[in-house]
């Protein structure tokens, strides 16, 4: 699979004001001119035409060049800036190929046949094209740099991205792993604390659970809830299996913490608490009977609507008293009513002092009637045997006094009945009876609340028990994972460097021959290139004195030697195309006569086959040399005079248009 | 001249990855298929696909 480049035109591109076209009918050519001629814009013009870039306008060191600026000619319209190419490929007709600048991105092909294809990734890899710095950052640079820049010509990013993939997935099942870990040990000790250490053991330092352990833990709880034990923790779907729930379960009400509650409150008020309630009877007893005894007051009291009715509705121009129609003089009925009211204070305190004792009363009558009432309530199942029916006496009795001063005991302190202000004094002996046999009945019972505790722990060992065994699974899975997705990454590492190292020995024996046929008299200069595990080692031998890096002892033009030859030795290897263009501007600059000869020498012999050269150099001994090797032929240099701004690039000779 | 590098170092893959006892055969065929997808397949989706060939045992 051969290609090459037949013919360039070049429009407002670069140093091209208007347009220049080459013809190079697929043969090496040599690109010739002074500094600034514009003999590099031929070279960049073939690179633009197949990647759509110029290398030497990317990358370190070009800070402030803007493609948009500085591609098209600065005196030309950037719309007409264009590459034309034409490329024959072996046993086929030629083909058209062209980029506009406006829209670089896309190139206008008439063919892509798939030796083109592989020019274009070969160029984009950046095997198509060798400047002098680019030279240098093979040579001149660190083991990983170098690596760096030849895993780019081999054009390795999808085996780094598989491989970068195999390590993250590594990782994210490391890490998978242990939050399931954590996971596992959060539940464990859980699980510890409700059923204490002998759940869980530590081998080598990570703690474990005790299943055996675990399940008589569970066991001690299901028997204290009224169950059977179970035969192991996995023979079970919950630990709760075969259990009725206390909420569910028919039990005692004397297990009720608020019925026991009820008790006590009851027992409390037979006990002594009554007895403020008593005395505050007592006192309203003595209040009633001295209203009673007191006619002034009395008669006062039954006054005491009808003034207060009257002293809303008279006033002081009131002449007809609105009850019995007896005339008064203006005013005077509003003062004899004033008068009256004056009278009333003196009772008013009294009734005030019956009606909060009576209020009082009345408040503590309710909550200890509103408790035997629940208490009644709850009690009355098949479940309690013993009599209630001292409770029920005693509430009803006390529900009489409560009525009985829940009335309006001042408003006719006659007809209260005093008999009803008692407390029921000899139904007590019968409810205490009745308390402390209860009090017995619920002291033989279980405690609720403990049955309630243990099935509580019972549902939380559970539910932790479960989180433990998945966390466990999870963890135990993604380790798996992790471990065989270490394997794949080591063994894909492996082949990766296997393959490049055979490639990297087949490159390292190409270059030490291509630079050994440059400088045959110096095998003292032996260089050798290998893979290591931080990158690419290139040394170079010094006489008797060992190894040494390329830029340590060596001059600067065994430097540009090692460098394009390291570069031919890598785009034969790497390239599929049989014979390509390849593009070297101003690459031995700094080789002697000598060793430029010898080097256009090997150009012929070793890579005229397989590559198209053409060479951009400002030197026109280097242009002898190549034209009297052979490497181009004499009609074959293409000579740039000078570049003016307002002609640009002028040709002396093989300008073609 | 040299071929693709990609395709030789996949090869390679495929056929050590197969031999290699410390890895699962399912592992190795969710992988090279998920792998084979466009920008060699989700991460996450690949990871649970593994996880899940690894079963409960320890």
């Amino acid at each position: 699979m051969t290609i090459q480049l037949e013919s360039l035109t070049v429009r407002a591109f670069r140093g091209v004001r208007d347009e220049d076209r080459f013809e190079f009918d697929g043969r090496n050519a040599v690109v010739a001119g002074p500094n600034g001629s514009g003999k590099s814009t031929v070279l960049q013009a073939i690179e633009f035409l197949l990647t759509g870039q110029i290398s030497a306008l990317r990358g370190s060191g070009t800070g402030g060049i803007k493609t948009t600026e500085h591609i098209p000619n600065q005196y030309a319209n950037p719309d007409d800036t264009a590459v034309e190419g034409t490329f024959a490929v072996e046993g086929e007709d030629s083909f058209r190929v062209v980029r506009g600048f406006t829209n670089r991105s896309r190139m206008q092909a008439e063919r892509r046949p798939e030796a083109f294809i592989e020019l274009v990734a070969a160029a984009n890899q950046g095997l198509l094209h060798l400047s002098r710095d680019e030279l240098l950052e093979l040579v001149i640079t660190t083991p990983g740099d170098r690596k760096d820049q030849i895993y780019q010509l081999m054009n390795t990013e999808g085996l780094d991205e598989r491989r970068r993939q195999l390590k993250r997935l590594a990782k994210k099942a490391d890490r998978e792993a242990s939050t399931n870990e954590t996971r596992y040990e959060d539940n464990l000790q859980q699980i510890q604390e409700i059923a204490g250490d002998e759940v869980v053991t530590s081998i080598v330092g990570e703690s474990e659970l005790r299943p055996v352990a675990l399940c008589d833990a569970v066991n001690l709880r299901r028997e204290r809830v009224g169950g059977d034990p179970i035969r192991s923790i996995d023979a079970v779907e919950s630990f709760e299996e075969g259990l009725t729930s206390p909420l569910d379960q028919a039990s005692n009400p004397l297990q009720r913490d608020d019925v026991r509650r009820q008790l006590t409150q009851l027992e409390d008020w037979v006990d002594g608490e009554r007895t403020e309630v008593a005395e505050a009877l007592d006192d309203l007893r003595q209040e009633l009977r001295a209203l009673r005894a007191d006619e002034d007051a009395l008669t006062a009291l039954a006054e005491r609507s009808l003034v207060e009715r009257g002293r809303t509705l008279v006033d002081t121009t009131t002449r007809e008293c609105p009850l019995c129609e007896k005339p008064w003089d203006e005013g005077e009925l509003k003062a004899h009513l004033e008068n009256r009211a004056d009278r009333l204070e003196r009772i008013e305190s009294r009734v005030e002092t019956i009606d909060a004792v009576a209020g009082k009363a009345q408040r503590e009558l309710d909550s200890i009637v509103g408790t035997i009432d629940r208490l009644l309530e709850a009690l009355s199942t098949d479940e309690v045997e013993t009599d209630l029916r001292p409770l029920a006496q005693y509430e009803e009795k006390l529900e009489t006094v409560r009525q009985a001063v829940d009335g309006d005991l001042t408003d006719d302190p006659k007809v209260v009945v005093l008999e009803n202000l008692y407390l029921p004094e000899t139904h007590q002996a019968a409810v205490r009876e009745t308390l402390t046999e209860l009090r017995e009945t619920a002291a033989a019972l279980p405690e609720r609340s403990t049955i309630e505790s243990m099935w509580g722990q019972l549902q939380t060992l559970d539910g932790a028990h479960e989180r433990l065994q998945t966390a466990a699974t999870e963890r135990n899975r993604f380790a798996r994972a992790a471990n065989e997705f270490e394997v794949a990454h080591e063994t894909f590492l492996a082949t990766r460097d296997d393959v490049l190292g055979d490639i990297f020995d087949t490159i390292s024996d190409r270059f030490a021959s291509f630079y050994q046929a440059v400088n045959p008299d110096e095998s003292a200069f032996n260089p050798t290139i290998g893979q290591t595990n931080t990158g690419v080692d290139f040394s170079v031998e010094f006489f008797d004195t060992g190894e040494h890096p390329p830029n340590a002892l060596h001059s600067e033009g065994h430097q540009d030697l090692m460098g394009v030859c390291l570069f031919l030795a890598l785009a034969s290897e790497l390239s599929p195309l049989e014979r390509a263009p390849v593009l070297l501007d101003d690459v031995v600059m700094s080789v002697d006569e000598g060793h430029r000869e010898q080097f256009a020498t090997v150009l012929r012999d070793e890579f005229s086959d397989h590559f198209q050269f053409l060479i951009a150099t400002h030197d026109e001994t280097w242009v002898d040399q190549l034209v009297e090797t052979g490497v181009v032929r004499d009609q074959d240099v293409v000579r740039f005079t000078e570049w003016t701004p307002d002609r640009g690039s002028v040709l002396e000779t093989k300008r073609i248009r | 001249m040299s071929q693709d590098i990609t395709p030789r170092v996949l090869q390679l893959f495929k056929i050590r990855l197969k031999n290699n006892p410390n890895i699962s055969a399912e592992t190795v065929e969710t992988l090279l298929r998920e792998q084979g997808k466009n920008d060699f397949g989700d991460d996450d989706e690949l990871l649970d696909a593994v996880a899940e060939t690894m079963g409960d045992s320890e």
